[in-house]
């Protein structure tokens, strides 16, 4: 394994840009639903658990430095349940990266170039796609970086929304009192879902001492363009209008006018490309980690690059052929934020708890 | 080299792949102002104006008539019918009602593409024409210039100068869902030949022609509000100075306001303090304001003709049970409880809530004349 190549710089930007990704843009929306403006301090506090998973994962990786969660589920749990780990890791990779895929496919159509064949902007898409992924792990890093300051304008740009804001929207705050904050947890921990990646980013970390630093920061970062993005929609859109808009953060940019420019959200969302093929990509990239890891690393090396070909060939054929509506992908989006929030939480904690527990056992028995 | 080759033709194919949403200007219908009117029998006439760039064409725009009561879809399949382009409104300024057809009809479904279309621009002003389109139509426009950029410049000038409360696509999709607040437009009407602004017109909640508010009204709605978008002058004419000619303006620069809101037997009560900034900017009589006495009188004053004004339209308001200030909005924020039961019967209470305005007026300076 080629270790050491990730800076913690790039660590960290690697898990933030992997957590901001479709969900954001309909953020507001989500919220309100269930917590009306309240949501705010629903996304602080779900920002607090994910941290705390993080450190869990942090901890747990550190046992074994230089393993990924592969080597640690075969180590703790035996070959064959070791390799349904890694299958359904793979599977999970691979379908949320696809879902992200479409989506943002959906997003350039209806926004962008709607008269354009699916299959041409999936044709687009998958050239940085094989060239990062084929790549490894110090592109991705890299990638990272640079989405990071292509993007770096957005949260800022949103501000300009904020002329002739209602800021009585947000009162009174916790409207309903603390129960259907908690109540509604599940609804705001997705929204962190890319940190459970770290699992496989931490053996390549250059500076594991800053790991930890690395992670909370992400999930920091995460949790102020969250914080910046719903509040503006709550205080700019009324609540029933929000629910009448299908990403209230891209509606958002609609109001921003210069004397130059108008039509500002086509800007914006060209770049924003960038920061989805920032979430496939990692995803993509754990999907083939895996695929790796179950058809044998050391005999056929080539393994990870013919798996990247067969899965991008594989996106290119469902564009041409069976493409999903968006209609569908919005009735399947629940379901996969289900699958995201098992994996993230319930499965990082359980795998912990018997690493914890196996370790512990084995320091007993050798002393 | 044949890599390189190979790779220069595939960047060329990728590039292409954006052409098939070109779009040609000739093509388009470019409608900068779109206006809808009521046909005898109830079908709805659309009027868009385009701009023409031909340069051997001296007239510089086409109105066109077309007629429809379905939605705005099945108008522009009319249109592309007509003229050599679909009706494109990625550009629109101003949206325009008659009178006539508010009155009758809530435009908000009609418009329902405009809204879903995520390429149209929604920062389009809203505004309600007194009379028929057609004198927008046969406007002598050839003097003025584009009535797609004239209008908007009305519009703008009409908030500036505080005469009329201004609305956009979007403020008035917020304003009809919200049961916070009603709907308000700004209404124009043509005298002689002048476009001129008239005041606001006042929606209720089904998004129909309740009642216009000529432009000093508008200036005391804006005052509650508390929404200056520059400077308010507001004119009185007697005070009560035994001195000669007696009337007084003053700009109003910025309103602060504060607003406490009881409920009392399950009725509400609200209390709005303004705390006025303004510089007398006229004054038809001789006053000794070095005296500290006589400045606070005046102060005095005015707070107290602004007041009495405030409670006239508040009147006016509720009697007709239309509520474009927003009270409601404070309503929610501080008594949530009671909101979340009565917000659906907000504007039938509304005509029954008892609001009290206690305006402080601070005079900055009086100009260069004693």
């Amino acid at each position: 394994m080629d270790q050491n190549r990730l800076s913690w710089v790039q660590f960290t930007l690697l898990i933030y840009k992997t957590q901001i990704g479709v969900r954001i843009l309909s953020a507001s929306r989500i919220l309100i639903n269930d917590v009306e403006t309240d949501g705010w301090i629903l996304l602080m506090i779900c920002c607090g658990i994910a941290i705390l998973t993080s450190v869990w994962i942090y901890h747990m990786m550190r046992l074994h430095p230089n393993e990924t969660l592969f080597d640690l589920s075969e180590r703790y749990l035996g070959k064959w349940l070791g390799k349904g780990v890694s299958l359904v890791w793979s599977v999970y990779g691979w379908i949320v990266s696809t879902y992200v895929l479409f989506m943002t496919i959906h997003l350039i159509n209806i926004w962008i170039l709607p008269h354009t064949r699916f299959y041409l902007l999936m044709l687009l898409l998958l050239v940085p796609i094989y060239m990062i992924a084929n790549r490894g792990i110090q592109m991705m890093g890299r990638f990272a970086e640079f989405v990071f300051l292509s993007a770096f304008f957005m949260p800022i740009l949103v501000l300009f929304a904020l002329q002739d804001a209602e800021w009585k929207n947000l009162l009174p705050v916790l409207k309903d009192g603390w129960e259907p904050i908690f109540r509604h947890l599940p609804i705001g921990l997705p929204f962190f879902a890319g940190f459970e990646l770290s699992f496989f980013w931490y053996p390549y970390i250059k500076e594991k001492e800053k790991a930890l630093r690395g992670v909370i920061l992400a999930n920091l970062l995460t949790l102020y363009i969250l914080l910046v993005v719903t509040i503006v929609s709550f205080v700019k859109f009324s609540p029933l209008e929000i629910k009448q808009l299908v990403w209230p953060t891209v509606s958002l940019l609609k109001f921003i006018q210069f004397p130059f420019l108008e039509r500002l959200e086509v800007i914006v969302l060209s770049v924003y490309i960038y920061v989805l093929l920032a979430t496939v990509i990692p995803y993509l990239f754990v999907a083939l980690l895996g695929i790796r890891r179950l058809f044998g690393m050391q005999k056929r090396p080539r393994t990870g690059k013919v798996a990247l070909i067969l899965i991008l060939t594989l996106w290119f054929l469902i564009a041409c052929f069976a493409f999903p509506t968006f209609v569908d992908l919005l009735h399947v989006t629940p379901l996969i934020e289900q699958v995201g929030f098992f994996i993230c939480y319930y499965f990082t904690i359980a795998f912990g708890i018997i690493v914890f527990l196996a370790y512990w056992w084995k320091k007993v028995r050798n002393s | 080299m044949r890599k390189g080759f190979i790779l220069l033709l595939i960047s060329v194919f990728l590039v292409c792949v954006g052409c098939g949403d070109q779009l040609y200007l000739e093509n388009t219908e470019l409608a900068l102002l779109i206006g809808f009117d009521l046909a005898e029998n109830g079908d709805i006439v659309l009027y868009s104006f385009r701009p023409i760039f031909e340069k051997e064409i001296a007239k510089k725009y086409e109105v066109m008539r077309v007629r429809e009561s379905h939605s705005l879809r099945n108008i522009r399949k009319k249109v592309s019918t007509i003229t050599s382009g679909y009706l494109n409104v990625r550009k629109l300024q101003v949206v325009l009602f008659s009178k006539r057809l508010l009155k009758q009809r809530n435009m908000y479904p009609f418009l329902n593409e405009l809204f879903r279309d995520p390429k149209s621009e929604l920062n389009a002003k809203v505004a309600v024409f007194d009379g028929s389109l057609e004198e927008i139509a046969n406007f002598p426009w050839q003097s003025k210039g584009q009535p797609g950029v004239i209008l908007p410049r009305i519009l703008e000038q009409g908030l500036h100068n505080g005469t009329a409360l201004l609305s956009t696509l979007t403020l008035y999709r917020k304003q009809l869902v919200d049961p916070r607040i009603t709907p308000y437009i700004t209404e124009l009407y043509r005298y002689q030949d002048h476009i001129r602004v008239k005041g606001t017109a006042l929606l209720d909640q089904k998004g129909r022609y309740r009642l216009s508010l000529n432009p000093e009204e508008s200036s005391y709605v804006m005052l509650l509000k508390g929404d200056l978008k520059k400077s308010l002058s507001l004119t009185f004419d007697d005070l009560g100075f035994h001195l000669g000619s007696r009337s007084i303006g003053i700009e109003v620069f910025t309103v602060d306001r504060s607003i406490h809101t009881k409920i009392k037997n399950n009725q509400p009560v609200i209390s709005v303090e303004l705390n006025i900034d303004a510089d007398v900017t006229e004054r038809g009589f001789y006053l000794p304001i070095e005296k500290k006495k006589y400045a606070q009188e005046l102060e005095e004053r005015l707070a107290d003709a602004i007041r009495q004004r405030c409670n006239r339209i508040i009147q006016k308001l509720q009697q007709h049970q239309v509520d474009p200030v927003g009270w409601g909005y404070d309503l929610r924020a501080q008594q949530y409880s009671w909101w979340n039961e009565q917000q659906d019967q907000w504007l039938t209470i509304f005509p029954r809530a008892k609001i009290t305005i206690q305006p402080k007026v601070k005079v900055e300076d009086y100009g260069a004349s004693m």
